[in-house]
């Protein structure tokens, strides 16, 4: 039986270095297609995290049905969900568990798809930890309320969510401390 | 079918010794602490192969990292060479076929370490595991676990600031020696585990990843790289590393290789005459390395 | 003057509570206990305002919930019902709809408290000035020097001596505890402050001194603050308005002069007369000098000492806390005084409801009963019982042996477990088959059914979950609110520190050979 790369253990540890670094250092680019054999980023990045103990919300429906019994994790709403994925190129409609002053670390982490990563019309300017000064990021395919809704959530640290951003083959992520500015614009 | 069928399953282990299932706890344990710098999150810790205190906690973090193709050095108190140290490496090499393990700072990958952090400063493309006795620095201050809970998440270090008003007042100075707490990106105050306080800058602005484990507290907690981290202090008495010099006001030197600005470990001999050696032993190689050349032979 | 606080309409009730409870309670029905659900109605319906730089003398005798109206504006219970508006400059905060954490945000830097109990105030492991430094450096102060100066200025206002300010306070006497509790009650320059029973307990001539002091204070300051006190003299030196207090009602509010001097309701008996002597209001339930208790080994010929001169003073209507280290003989000193133990040393002195006091550690075996009947309840660690009986009559039982009708005493067996939340289904249940945390709400709601005056609890929440043991928590406020004397060892110094208006450090026992020392 041929079994597809992304649910083997090797990968799954290399998929995970990768979400290292880009926890480690938001804005920093993470080209994971050769070692998922080609496939979709967020499902690789799905495949290393889920496992029985998990909720998961997909609101739009980003996952596909053969996938579910793979991942082993619980479907849950967006509002209790530990991870939610997300569909980058529609507006954020939903309210991610925000994780509180004692126990932080419930605040979701949001697996948002878009076109580009690395390339596009929207530039963002990082600082916060993990970036050394300052740091560019283009991006293309996400919808504008993103960061608007982001900042909201992230208002009050250490409360928040953390996003990972990726399309078909890269991944970069923006933790809660990330501080954005979109072409000298604070958010 | 999940991944946990699909391990190599004619080794006696699974790669790593843990099951996949552990690991994943692990790892989504490890990306929140590095999202929440200095928070320590929980995770369910499983059994290990030794006792809770021989570093289990940051095994269970560095098996949870490993991978195939990676370079390993592990350190306790600075030595590649003693005991737990070489255990360590044994068991590491035991249980990740294709791993490679080294004493050389420069070569590695990956570190797991016990009191302390290189002096070589790491580079971005190094990750640092430190083993943690006691994780919270509240603990000293208030036994209960929720109330420390809340005290962290409203960064209220209020009482642990008096322990070190009244250190200066018994002292004139602050004298915690290691576990000095060190506040996290300006919110959480951390115990960075027993590293002296000559190691405590090195995690400010760091170019490489630090973790820390916990195991039998159950704790991950990291300071990312280029990530502010200031020892706790007063603004007019403020925090110093320790102080080196001899009774002439001199900056004394490692009796190995001459190096005037390492970290040194004191030995007293039987007739009560002190020595000092720098305390990290592949940094201690280095420098004689690098002066054999002008010496023609090491000391 | 623009107001500070506006309190409307606060109520505190302990217990299940009911429709009857307001009704049958208060100064009319001369109780705040409700007879139809045990629920203790500590206060209700309590409004009054408070101005900028006023005093307000909130009066009442032991029981009439003066001092729950403080604890329930200072965060440290929350109330059942009622509103509090805090003007704070030109911000307005409804307290107790606020999150926790802006509450203990307001209670760190824009209230402060005097309680009664230096311990409660104060750190005593750490300097006085230590103790003045935590509250600055929870404003980000973090300059060495300028907390110390600070420090040194509020200790040397509160006439503290300076060579003292980095000694630990519980060396110090228990008036200058006091002023060191008040200096750290200022340190942030909090506009709003609160004293509940400052003065009590302390030698008249201190009490004077400590009083004086206040006032300079509040003129100097313009500190708006509530004083709460049984003390007619206090009332009187401090306030400019005030209210009286009755089984948790308001009963009178207005001119302090007017309502000592003309009372527009009947004057209360008893606690009215201004009092002759510190305390004496509230005399002591129990007094224990000296207590001591040894076990001789008789086959090693060997004596084994387990507590060794233990005094405190247990009051009606509040607990007295037993601490310090395991083998310090806590268990000890209240086995003694229930007579498991049969003390080796010392006085026991228990006041009875008819005002006889008798010496329990000579008290015959009949008296002994009588008062374990009728008087005085032991909440250990184990639960005792017969192995088939229903646990709601293993609950009733000490109120069958007391004369109560079965079905009543049930039926306020059914009342306690409730609140307790045991489950209905295992009512009917013999406990042995329970879990550790079930079977002990079981041994606690048997304790306190009967209402003693004197309850004696063995660490009554170490084996319970922290829900559970919350509302064991609130059912011991309960009960001392309602006028139960205890004495009490905790697990957690958490609950100490929550519950205790009393602690008692006991230190391991000297070893034999010192102790014959001693003697010889």
């Amino acid at each position: 039986m041929n079994v597809e790369r992304i649910w083997q253990a090797d990968v799954q540890q290399r998929v995970f270095r990768e979400l290292v670094e880009a926890f480690s250092r938001p804005g920093d680019i993470r080209e994971i297609g050769d070692c998922t054999n080609g496939a979709d980023a967020q499902r690789a990045v799905l495949a290393t995290l889920m496992d029985g103990e998990m909720t998961l919300a997909d609101p739009h429906g980003q996952i596909a049905a053969a996938d579910w019994p793979l991942l082993q994790a619980k479907p849950g709403a967006t509002e209790s969900a530990r991870y939610i994925v997300a569909d980058g190129r529609r507006a954020p409609d939903f309210q991610p568990l925000l994780g509180s002053l004692e126990s932080p670390e419930f605040g979701a982490t949001v697996l948002v798809e878009i076109d580009c990563v690395g390339e596009g019309a929207l530039t963002l300017e990082l600082a916060g930890p993990g970036v050394d000064g300052k740091r560019t990021l283009c991006l293309a395919g996400l919808h504008p309320d993103w960061l608007a809704r982001r900042a909201d959530w992230v208002g009050g640290f250490p409360l928040g969510v953390d996003l990972l951003l990726s399309d078909a083959r890269r991944l970069v992520a923006l933790p809660r401390t990330t501080r954005i500015r979109i072409s000298g614009e604070a958010l | 079918m999940n991944a946990m069928s699909h391990t190599q399953a004619d080794n006696a282990y699974n790669f790593g010794f843990l099951d996949e299932y552990a690991k994943k706890e692990v790892r989504r344990a490890i990306l929140k602490a590095i999202a929440i710098p200095g928070y320590q999150v929980p995770y369910a810790s499983r059994e290990m192969p030794m006792g809770r205190g021989f570093g289990t906690g940051g095994l269970q973090l560095t098996l949870s990292l490993i991978g195939p193709d990676e370079v390993v050095k592990v350190i306790d108190q600075g030595s590649d060479d003693s005991v737990n140290a070489v255990n360590l490496r044994r068991f590491i090499e035991m249980t990740c076929p294709g791993v490679s393990t080294t004493t050389a700072t420069t070569e590695c990958t990956l570190i797991q370490s016990r009191h302390r952090i290189p002096e070589l400063p790491l580079t971005a493309q190094q990750i640092i595991v430190l083993q943690v006795p006691y994780p919270d620095p509240l603990v000293v201050v208030e036994p209960s676990e929720d109330k420390r809970k809340i005290m962290h998440g409203e960064a209220d270090y209020s009482r642990l600031l008096v322990k070190l008003y009244e250190d200066i007042v018994k002292f004139d100075e602050i004298t915690i020696s290691h576990r000095y707490p060190t506040r996290i990106n300006g919110h959480y105050v951390i115990d960075p585990s027993p590293i002296p306080r000559w190691d405590v800058p090195k995690l400010n602005d760091s170019a490489a990843l630090t973790l820390f484990g916990a195991g039998r507290e159950k704790k991950i907690y990291a300071v990312p790289p280029h990530t502010i981290a200031e020892p706790l202090a007063f603004s007019d008495v403020p925090f110093r590393v320790e102080d080196f010099r001899d009774e002439q006001g001199r900056r004394r030197a490692c009796a190995r290789c001459g190096c005037v600005d390492s970290f040194l470990d004191e030995f007293v001999a039987d007739s009560g005459s002190k020595t000092y050696q720098c305390s990290d032993s592949d940094w201690c190689d280095m420098q004689l390395q690098q002066v054999k050349p002008l010496q023609g032979k090491p000391a | 003057m623009n107001k500070i606080l506006e309190v409307r309409g606060l109520s505190k009730i302990y217990g299940p509570g009911c429709p009857y409870c307001v009704d049958s309670t208060g100064p009319e029905a001369d109780t705040n206990l409700c007879p139809h659900c045990g629920s203790v109605v500590a206060i209700h319906d309590v409004s009054f305002d408070l101005f900028e730089g006023e005093i307000l003398g909130v009066m009442g005798e032991s029981g009439s919930g003066k001092s729950t109206v403080v604890k329930n504006l200072y965060f440290d219970q929350a109330p059942s019902s009622g509103e509090a508006i805090f003007f704070d400059n030109d911000k307005q905060h409804d307290l107790f709809s606020l999150n926790a954490a802006r509450q203990r945000w307001l209670r760190n830097h824009r209230f402060g408290m005097v309680y009664q109990n230096p311990n409660l105030g104060l750190n005593f492991n750490i300097s006085a000035g230590g103790n003045i430094a935590e509250r600055l450096l929870m404003s980000d102060l973090m300059d060495y020097g300028a907390i110390r100066e600070r420090a040194k200025t509020l200790l040397a206002r509160t006439e503290v001596l300076l060579s003292r300010v980095d000694d630990l306070p519980k060396h110090f006497s228990g008036g200058m505890q006091q002023r060191v509790q008040i200096a750290k009650a200022l340190a942030t320059q909090p506009p709003l402050l609160f004293l509940d029973e400052v003065t009590t307990g302390l030698d008249l001539s201190v009490q004077a001194r400590i009083l004086d002091l206040i006032l300079e204070i509040q003129q100097e300051l313009k500190t708006a603050m509530v004083v709460v006190t049984h003390d007619l003299g206090v009332i009187r030196l401090l306030t400019g308005r005030a209210i009286v207090m009755k089984y948790g009602r308001v009963i009178e509010t207005g001119l302090t002069d007017q309502i000592l001097e003309d009372p527009s309701t009947p004057i209360p008996s008893g606690w009215w007369l201004p009092p002759c002597e510190e305390r004496s209001m509230n005399p002591p339930i129990l007094q224990v000098e000296g207590y001591g208790k040894h076990f001789q080994l008789h086959e090693q010929n060997k004596l084994i000492p387990s507590s060794h001169n233990v005094s405190f003073t247990v009051r009606a209507g509040e607990l007295t806390a037993l601490i310090g280290p395991t083998g310090a003989g806590k268990s000890s000193v209240l086995k003694g005084i229930y007579r498991t133990y049969l003390p080796s040393a010392g006085r026991i002195l228990y006041r009875d409801t008819m005002g006889h006091e008798l010496d329990l550690a000579l008290a015959s075996e009949h008296q002994i009963l009588a008062l374990r009947r009728r008087e005085i309840g032991f909440v250990t660690q184990f639960l005792h019982c017969l192995p088939r009986q229903a646990t709601l009559d293993v609950v009733a039982q000490p109120l069958l042996g007391l004369g109560v009708p079965r079905e009543e005493a049930r039926q306020r067996a059914a009342g306690l477990l409730s609140a307790m939340s045991l489950p209905e289904r295992l009512w009917s249940v013999s406990p042995a088959t329970f879990s550790g945390g079930e079977r002990q709400r079981v041994n606690l709601a048997r304790g306190f059914i009967a209402r003693p005056r004197l309850l004696l609890l063995d660490e009554p929440t170490a084996s319970l979950d922290p829900a559970t043991a919350e509302c064991v928590i609130r059912l011991i406020e309960g009960l001392k609110a309602e006028g139960t004397a205890m004495l009490a060892i905790f697990h957690h110094p958490e609950t100490t520190r929550r519950l205790a208006d009393e602690v008692v450090e006991l230190t391991p026992p000297p070893a034999v050979e010192t102790l014959l020392k001693e003697i010889a």
